[in-house]
Order: structure tokens, then sequence, then C-alpha cells
């Protein structure tokens, strides 16, 4: 077991850390148990019979990348708006989120990056990334629905990113 | 595309991005809730989403992450203002019990989030509004009323109810900006 270091300061909080190693300790049984409720959803009854196939159905890719490359082949870091019209062209719908770097970011409490839904990507900016726009665990193969993370180019956020 | 992958997705580096990014999680909750037990809930929340989610960070320093705790914080966040209530989806799936805070804990927590200057600049630019604005956020944010009501209540229209409790809110956010209350501070 990783051993649990009282570091926050805060007593609940290296105890929910404690819990929360005990789950790292045994992912793939969670895990398994996750996968259940989206194998009963997809109506795939014998995943309680036969979790080793349940393991390779559900592990899915983890990149957009990885499951999606006809997504990864027209995107251009430095054109947003020329990469969303690719995409669009290809039959993806985009949701844009602008990602800027927080001035209070120096301060304890306080996220690097604040961000918030634009309608298009505005002059100057650059991807931070592509996702697949679900919820779910791993990317879905079959997404049609895009989630683009954009940064103002020169921001410190992009920079790690490069 | 990156090649560089951050160890957040791994076993140890969930446990180490916890240790490092998990008080200021919960302080950023602290300050926006004004309540720490509700803070700790929705951080509890937070890190059960980003466990399941972990194999989806495409980080690859420790700034990416804390940006990434911080988006899905602020999404719980989000949650727990429109419902009023903390979500525990990703923690019961998980089967994690969120401890209680003691009342050390309590006052640490409280010092850290800088909880009592908040309050007070809480109260401040409450007590700058208008009475329309003021009566309209009582309603829907302390009595947690639908908008509906709210109008009813005070005679107006559902769309001027809106307004009238975003503007407040909106002064009122601009009071507990964290730049703004440490420019207060310092």
């Amino acid at each position: 077991m990783t051993p649990h270091r009282e570091t926050t300061g805060i007593a609940a909080l290296d105890e929910l850390g404690r819990r929360f190693d005990a789950i790292v300790e045994r992912p793939r049984l969670r895990t398994v148990r996750t996968r259940r409720w989206a194998a009963l959803a997809l109506g795939v009854l014998a995943l309680a019979a036969a979790p080793a196939i349940a393991s390779v159905v559900f592990d899915g890719p983890e990149r957009v990348e990885d499951a999606l490359p006809e997504v990864s082949a027209v995107i251009d870091r430095n054109d947003p708006a020329a990469t969303g019209r690719a995409l669009e062209e290809r039959g993806f719908r985009v949701r844009w989120v602008l990602v800027t770097d927080n001035p209070a970011r120096a301060l304890d409490g306080e996220s690097p990056t604040r961000s918030r839904a634009v309608a298009a990507p505005p002059a100057g900016t650059r991807i931070l990334g592509v996702d697949d726009d679900g919820r779910g665990f791993v990317v879905d193969p079959d997404t049609r629905d895009l989630l683009i993370e954009i940064a103002p180019a020169g921001s410190e956020i992009l920079k790690s990113h490069r | 595309m990156r090649t560089e992958q951050h160890a957040l997705r791994t076993r140890d580096g969930f446990a180490r991005a916890y240790d490092l990014h998990a008080r200021s999680i919960l302080i950023f909750l602290a300050r926006r809730t004004c309540d720490p037990e509700t803070a700790l809930d929705l951080a509890a929340e937070t890190f059960a989403q980003a466990f399941e989610s972990r194999r989806r960070f495409r980080g690859s320093t420790d700034e990416d992450a804390a940006a990434w705790f911080f988006a899905i914080a602020r999404n719980v966040l989000s949650r727990y203002v429109r419902r009023g209530a903390a979500e525990r989806r990703a923690l019961t799936r998980l089967g994690v019990e969120v401890p209680s805070l003691e009342p050390d804990d309590l006052a640490r927590v409280i010092e850290l989030a800088g909880l009592e200057d908040l309050r007070g600049a809480v109260a401040r630019e409450m007590g700058s509004l208008t009475e329309e604005h003021r009566d309209a956020l009582q309603l829907r944010v302390v009595e947690q009323l639908p908008y509906g009501d709210v109008a009813d209540r005070l005679a107006i229209t559902e769309t001027t109810a809106r307004a009238r409790v975003s503007r407040g809110l909106r002064t009122i956010g601009r009071a507990i900006d964290p730049t703004t209350i440490h420019e207060r501070l310092t």
C-alpha cells in the first residue's frame, strides 16, 4: 500500500487521502464494478460470469488521438478555427472552452486557470487539447461530440502543453 | 500531440497528486461555499470523479494536474449550487466515506480560506445591494425558492427575477474574488 503522509495539515483531508489509497490498491475490482453498470445498459448480462471479457470490452481508448485518428489528423494547434471547420466537415460537433491564466493563481486555493464556454475560438488562441465531450471514463470511439480547449497564445497554461 | 504523460495516471501518481492539491481544492471550495463541511464533501466528490476519470487526463505537469482538478471541482461546485446539495455519486460508486471535520480542522479551514474576512466582505456587499436585489437573492439563494415563486413573491416577471438574482450574485461574486479579497487584506 502507498504509505499516506500527513501532508495537508488537515486531519480529515489526510484521512480522506488514506481512504483513496485503499481504493487505489484495488482498482480492478472497482473498475469492473463500475463497468457493470455500463454493461447492464448495453444488455451484456453475462458480465458477472465473464469479467475478463468485460475488461476487454470496456477497456476503451484513453485519448482522442488513440480512438479517432481522423480527428488527430486534422488538428492544427495553431489554427483552432480551421480545425473546427475541418472537424465539422467530417460530421463532428464541436464545443469550445476558452482557458485563461487565473490572475490569482499564486494564491493558495486558487486554480492556475479559469475557463468558460465560447461560441467560436477568438483570434490569437491556440488549441490546448481535444477531448470526447462525453462523461465516460474512456473515450467513446463512436463519439461525434468533441470538446476543444483553447488558450490565448503566450498564456502560461499553453507553455506547459507545448 | 504530446508524448509525455503525467504520473497522475498511475496509482502512486494519483496519491502524490492528491497530497499536492487536496488542500488547495478544499480551500477553493470553502471560499465559495463559506462552509468547511460542505467544502470537504465537494472536495471528496471532486477527487472521486478525478480518480474515476484519471485515464482521460492528458496533462504532463503538476500545474496541468492542478488545472484539471480545479476544472472538476468547478463542475462539482456548479452542480451543488444548482441542486442545493452535494453530489456523492462517484464517492458512492467507489465506496468512500467522507470523514468528519473535527473542531481543530474546522478552525484550520476557516483560517486557511480566510472565511471570517470573506463572510465580512459578503455581508458588506449584501448591505450595499438595493432592496430589490437583496430580496431576490434572499428568496432564491437563501430560501432556495424556484424562480417562478421568487417572481410571484416579488410581483415581478420570472425574467426580471432572474436578472435581479444574477446582478446580485455578480456583485457578491466581485466581493469574493480572491484577487479583490487579497488586495483588501494586504
